[in-house]
C-alpha cells in the first residue's frame, strides 16, 4: 500500500495546481466597469449634508469608509474614558496610516471634542464623544468641518477652521 | 520523487523568505504586536503540532536517513504552508479581490479572495509533499500533512493579524494584539488546519487510488467552508452563519479523524490495507472492508 508516485501523478498535480492558481489571474485581463456604490456619509449616527461618496470596503479596521472625490473618510465608534480620548484619536489616525509612531501634531481641543490636523500626511482626526473620524486628501479641511458640524450641530470657531484650512 | 522534492525545497525557501520579510515589515507597523504574536504563535504552533501528533495516523518521526524518515516534511509543510502558500495564492487572490470589488460584490470579496486561493494553494502543497517524501505512504497521511500545512498558514496569518490588530485598540498595542489572538484562537480554533486537513484527506486517497476525484471533491469542500466562513454579513447574521459552519466543519473533521485513526490502528495491528477503491467504500471501522480485500 503506497502512493502512485509517477510522473503522471506529478504532472497532474502541477497541471491542476497551475490552472487552479493562475487561471483566476486572467480575470484581470477582462475589462470590468467598476460598480461604484455611492451613499450618504454618516458620522456620529447622522447623515452629513451634501456629502454623498463612494463606499469603500474596509474589512477589519474602521466601521465605515468612503471616497469623496479623492478625499477619504474613515469612521469608527470607540467607547473610551474621556481622559483617553486624545490617545484614542492619535491611535485612530495611526491606524489609518497603517501603524508606526503615533502622530505627534498638536491637538485642537474644543468643548464638544477635538481636532487633530496632521500636516505631514494631509490628515485630520476628528473626535466628538465616542465617535472618531480620519479625513485624508485635498478637501480634508472642508470635509472635517462638515463632519464636526454634523456631529455637534455647531459651527467651528473661525480660528480653528483657519488652522484646518492652513493644512 | 526528486522533482517534487526540489519543488518543495524551493517553495520552503520562498516561504521562509516571505515569512521573515512580512514579520520584519510588520515590526514597523507594531513591534509590540509582532513580538506578542511570535510568543503566542510559538505556543500555538507547539500545541497544534502536539495535538496532531497524538493521532495514530501521524507518521512516526525518525531522525537520520538510515532509519528511513526525518522531520524534513514537517518543516517543509510549515514553511510552504505559511509564506509559501501566501506567495502562490497571491495572483489569484488579488485578481479575485479586484474583480469582486469592481463588481460591487463587497460581501463576497473576502470569501472569493481568501477561500478559493488559499485552499487551492494549500492543496497543491499537500500533494507535492505527499509525492516528495516517501515516508508518507498511507492514504490518511494526507489528512495529517494537510493539518500541518494548515497549521503553518494559521500561525503565520495570526501573527500578521495580531500585529494589525494591535492598532485597533484605542489605548494599547498589547491589548489589541492579545484580543485579536484570543478571538482567532477561540473562535475557530485550528480553522486553517481543519480546512487543509479536509482537503488533505481527499488528496491522500487520490494519490492512493490514482484518481483525481477525491482530491478535487474534498478540496472543494474545504474551499466551500472557507468561502462561507469569510462571507461578510451583519454581525448577527455573521455569528449565526459562522456558528453553523463551525458545527459542520468540526463534525466533519471529527468523523474523518475517527475513520482515519481506526484505519491506521487496524493497519498497525494487522498490516492489512484498507479497501483501495476510495474512502466512500471504506466501512467504519475499516476492518471488515480491509479483511475482505
Amino acid at each position: 500500500m503506497t502512493f502512485h508516485r509517477s510522473g503522471r501523478a506529478l504532472a497532474a498535480v502541477l497541471g491542476v495546481g497551475a490552472a487552479a492558481l493562475l487561471l483566476p489571474a486572467a480575470l484581470l485581463a477582462i475589462p470590468i466597469e467598476p460598480q461604484v456604490t455611492t451613499e450618504q456619509v454618516e458620522f456620529a449616527g447622522e447623515e452629513v449634508d451634501g456629502l454623498r461618496c463612494e463606499k469603500l470596503l474596509d474589512l477589519l479596521e474602521f466601521d465605515a469608509a468612503w471616497d469623496c472625490g479623492g478625499t477619504t473618510v474613515q469612521v469608527r465608534e470607540l467607547p473610551v474614558e474621556p481622559e483617553q480620548s486624545e490617545l484614542a484619536l492619535r491611535r485612530t489616525m495611526r491606524l489609518s496610516l497603517g501603524g508606526g509612531p503615533l502622530p505627534d501634531a498638536p491637538l485642537l481641543p474644543l468643548s464638544e471634542g477635538s481636532l487633530l490636523p496632521h500636516p505631514h500626511y494631509h490628515l485630520i482626526g476628528v473626535q466628538v464623544g465616542d465617535h472618531y473620524a480620519v479625513v485624508a486628501g485635498p478637501d480634508s479641511a472642508e470635509v472635517a468641518v462638515d463632519l464636526w458640524q454634523t456631529a455637534t450641530g455647531k459651527e467651528l470657531p473661525g480660528v480653528t477652521t483657519r488652522e484646518l484650512e492652513a493644512l | 520523487m526528486l522533482i517534487a522534492k526540489i519543488l518543495i525545497y524551493l517553495l520552503s525557501l520562498v516561504g521562509l523568505g516571505t515569512t521573515l520579510f512580512f514579520f520584519g515589515t510588520y515590526l514597523t507597523v507594531s513591534a509590540t504586536g509582532v513580538v506578542i504574536g511570535l510568543v503566542l504563535g510559538a505556543a500555538y504552533l507547539a500545541a497544534l503540532l502536539w495535538f496532531i501528533s497524538l493521532s495514530p495516523m501521524s507518521p512516526r518521526f525518525k531522525r537520520g536517513r538510515r532509519r528511513g524518515g526525518t522531520f524534513e516534511w514537517v518543516i517543509c509543510a510549515l514553511l510552504c504552508g505559511s509564506g509559501g502558500a501566501m506567495i502562490i495564492s497571491a495572483p489569484s487572490a488579488m485578481a479575485l479581490l479586484q474583480s469582486a470589488l469592481d463588481m460591487g460584490w463587497f460581501s463576497l470579496a473576502a470569501g472569493l479572495a481568501g477561500g478559493y486561493p488559499e485552499e487551492a494553494a494549500k492543496a497543491v502543497i499537500i500533494a507535492l509533499i505527499l509525492l516528495a517524501f516517501t515516508q508518507l505512504n498511507r492514504p490518511w497521511h494526507g489528512l495529517i500533512v494537510g493539518a500541518v500545512v494548515g497549521t503553518g498558514f494559521e500561525v503565520f496569518e495570526n501573527v500578521l493579524y495580531g500585529a494589525t490588530g494591535a492598532l485597533l485598540d484605542p489605548t494599547s498595542d498589547a491589548i489589541g494584539a492579545v484580543t485579536v489572538w484570543l478571538f482567532r484562537v477561540f473562535v475557530g480554533i485550528g480553522i486553517h488546519a481543519v480546512f487543509a486537513a479536509i482537503a488533505g484527506w481527499g488528496i491522500g486517497w487520490a494519490l492512493h487510488n490514482g484518481s483525481v476525484w477525491p482530491a478535487l471533491g474534498w478540496t472543494f469542500v474545504a474551499v466551500a467552508l472557507h468561502f462561507g466562513w469569510n462571507l461578510i454579513a451583519d454581525p448577527a447574521v455573521f455569528a449565526i452563519k459562522n456558528g453553523i459552519i463551525m458545527v459542520v466543519m468540526y463534525t466533519l473533521i471529527i468523523v474523518l479523524v475517527r475513520r482515519g485513526n481506526a484505519m491506521a490502528r487496524d493497519f498497525q495491528r494487522t498490516g492489512i490495507a484498507p479497501a483501495p477503491k476510495g474512502w466512500v467504500a471504506v466501512a467504519y471501522p475499516a476492518k471488515a472492508a480491509a479483511v475482505s480485500d
